[in-house]
């Protein structure tokens, strides 16, 4: 299954792109984040949340969404 | 008081002319005796001798409108409210301007009054906006809340 990554903020410089898209199967969302951590050792050093389909979900979820996004510490305001 | 998901971004920075108007809205909803408004104007702080000269805002809008509509509703149940604005900046504000207003309405002081703290922390710690500090000299850092 094809499933668009985002980075958000600061996390769009450690990895070099907005947005990509990935054919790997992730059971959960950590299986992504480990995998991701592997691709872009940098992303360790920022504690992020991650979203599936619009919806901020904790890393244990099962991965069963298309859109997945990584977001930073919130700045708001 | 249950209403759908509203768009709270605008782009660039808000203007006093926006928000005199969003003022002047309320005149003829004669039941509202008190208003209550919080403005985020952004500040030129010097980090290491540099000077933050505007503040680039980007969000996960669709999760920040939702999660909007949620603090809202809890402030609907909370306090006696009639009405509530929440309005925050996207892409770049210039130092001095302004990139966030909350305003909220009652009929008397206390409910506004109250409920306005809360609303602006609530929206800084549950919203996915994210700021980029600009420096004079190109260079940026990323903006974190206190």
């Amino acid at each position: 299954m094809e499933i668009k990554v985002r980075y958000f903020g600061q996390l769009a410089e450690f990895t070099g792109k907005s947005e990509e898209i990935m054919t790997q199967d992730f059971k959960t969302l950590e299986g992504l984040k480990l995998f991701l951590f592997d691709r872009y050792p940098k992303l360790k050093e920022v504690h992020f949340k991650m979203a599936q389909d619009n919806s901020i979900e904790s890393e244990s979820s099962e991965l069963k969404g298309t859109l997945i996004d990584l977001l930073p510490p919130f700045s708001g305001g | 008081m249950k209403d759908r998901v509203k768009n709270i971004f605008i782009e660039g920075p808000i203007s006093p002319i926006k928000i005199g108007e969003s003022i002047a809205h309320h005149q003829s909803k004669t039941k509202i005796g008190a208003h209550a408004l919080f403005l985020g104007q952004v500040r030129a702080d010097t980090v290491e001798g540099k000077t933050v000269e505007a503040i680039e805002y980007t969000a996960q809008t669709e999760i920040a409108n939702q999660v909007c509509h949620e603090i809202r509703e809890e402030a609907f149940s909370q306090y006696e409210l009639s009405c509530m604005h929440i309005y925050h900046s996207l892409g770049v504000v210039k130092k001095g301007e302004i990139c966030f207003f909350v305003f909220v309405s009652s009929g008397h002081r206390t409910p506004v009054i109250d409920s306005l703290n809360e609303l602006v922390n609530k929206i800084k710690a549950r919203v996915p906006v994210f700021g980029k500090e600009l420096f004079e000299d190109q260079s940026h850092q990323w903006k974190v809340n206190q």
